[in-house]
């Protein structure tokens, strides 16, 4: 095959994953910063990786998954430099920013207050996992390759963060006074058996 | 409804962006267009976007992308086509690319100041043309005395680089300038046409390539970048501009 036709191989599988990808890739990076411009830059950054590296991006749903993880990388990227930028506008300005910035372009409900709450206080692999599981909808298999570990280590830790989530949503529950809703303990022993033993494997 | 038991299930509910949100756009053509023309990546920090701000299109150039960067003679501005329009005197800044026509790289900058699109409708500065390290001229404001490229450690873009405006017919003897030519006479009337035949577009083609000088390139019908040919589904020509084959490919493409 000549460089010709190489050139737009590559061109029309890029093509196929933008069309097909694009709007996943920019509700994930929606999902993860309030501001639209960021999330258009992370889009942007994500699949001008892909076009670069298009001969390692996987065929079929699990392009997806790729792309996600390049994107996730790229948040993290974005973040620090944010963070910087931050830390060096507020020691100009003495103007603070916080977390109440995002939540009021976010949150539109004291239920999804209560919630997105609850999820900003675990650590950042339990979040991502859930977002992945619950948002994007992936697959044990594809979150595995999204942050990089084995699919039975994702069972585990989706399982376990759920359990955090569960008991942060009734820490911020009873924090702003509401009801704690009867029912099974949602940070209980799931079907893995007890959340210790669960910890202890990753050990 | 939601299991208030179930975590997960509230935290379902509590998904900000949902894929059927209207808001989520559809693929955009010209990120598209600026990522295979290598346009894209080009400020070297984490962007400072402000919220809101759109990279703006003068016009339809998606229609020209794919391979179509080629290498000028001087080794200077190697993707003429786009245009990196800056803010400031600082490769921070806020940044607009913009695709560039005959009217040259730092007037169409100049239009996007008139316009507000930068400098929040400031008074067009003067302006000036420096290459950036992905081969793109970039445009910054500038004042009397300030040498805006060596403080950036960017080499200037050469007067001849940017092609003076070349009206239709003429020629030049620079051949990026007739490149660019051809490009903004072909591009026109492919853009105004909303579905272009194919047999009309290769007649196009090779009218505005003999007006251009540019006779010894060729014209090629090929697969579409999805790679399907000319059909029911996809039965108007797009064109891609192989600068460096000195080809032009008619692309079968949907009707938009």
């Amino acid at each position: 095959m000549d460089d010709d036709h190489q050139r737009h191989d590559a061109l029309g599988r890029f093509e196929g994953v933008y069309e097909a990808h694009y709007r996943a890739v920019t509700a994930y990076a929606r999902r993860r910063t309030p501001d639209s411009g960021d999330a258009q830059d992370v889009v942007a950054e994500t699949f001008t990786i892909a076009w670069r590296r298009m001969a390692e991006v996987p065929d079929g749903d699990a392009a997806r998954a790729w792309l996600y993880g390049v994107a996730r990388r790229v948040l993290a990227n974005q973040r620090r430099g944010n963070r910087r930028r931050d830390d060096l506008s507020t020691r100009l300005r003495s103007q603070p920013a916080g977390p109440a910035e995002l939540e009021s372009e976010l949150i539109a409900s004291d239920e999804r207050r209560t919630v997105l709450t609850a999820l900003a206080r675990l650590r950042d692999s339990d979040q991502e996992i859930l977002r992945l599981a619950v948002w994007e909808e992936l697959p044990h298999r594809e979150i595995a390759l999204v942050v990089g570990c084995s699919e039975s280590s994702v069972a585990v830790r989706l399982h376990r963060a759920r359990s955090r989530l569960g008991r942060e949503i009734g820490k911020e529950e009873r924090r702003v006074g509401h009801e704690v809703p009867e029912g099974p303990d949602p940070g209980g022993p799931g079907p893995e058996g007890p959340e210790r033993r669960a910890e202890g494997l990753e050990q | 409804m939601i299991d208030l038991t179930d975590p997960l299930d509230r935290l379902r509910a509590a998904n900000p962006v949902l894929l059927t949100d209207p808001a989520l756009a559809p693929p955009d053509p010209l990120l598209l267009h600026r990522i295979t023309t290598g346009a894209v990546g080009l400020r070297p920090h984490p962007p400072r976007r402000r919220r809101g701000r759109l990279v703006p299109a003068l016009a339809a150039t998606s229609l020209l992308g794919g391979a179509a960067a080629y290498a000028l003679l001087r080794g200077e501005v190697t993707q003429p086509q786009n245009v990196a329009c800056y803010e400031s005197a600082d490769l921070r800044a806020d940044t607009a690319v913009v695709s560039v026509y005959e009217e040259g790289a730092v007037a169409a900058c100049a239009e996007l100041w008139r316009r507000g699109v930068i400098g929040a409708g400031r008074e067009v500065p003067p302006l000036v043309a420096c290459v950036l390290g992905s081969g793109v001229a970039g445009v910054f404001p500038t004042t009397p005395g300030q040498d805006v490229c060596s403080g950036l450690d960017l080499p200037p873009v050469a007067p001849t680089t940017v092609p003076p405006p070349i009206g239709p017919g003429a020629t030049s003897s620079d051949p990026n300038a007739r490149v660019l030519a051809f490009r903004d006479a072909v591009s026109a009337q492919f853009v105004d046409s909303p579905c272009m035949d194919p047999a009309d577009g290769n007649a196009i083609v090779r009218r505005e390539l003999d007006r251009a000088g540019l006779t010894d390139w060729t014209i090629r019908v090929g697969r579409g970048v999805s790679g399907e040919g000319f059909s029911a589904q996809r039965p108007c020509a797009s064109l891609l501009l192989l600068a460096e084959d000195k080809e032009v490919v008619l692309v079968a493409s949907p009707r938009r």
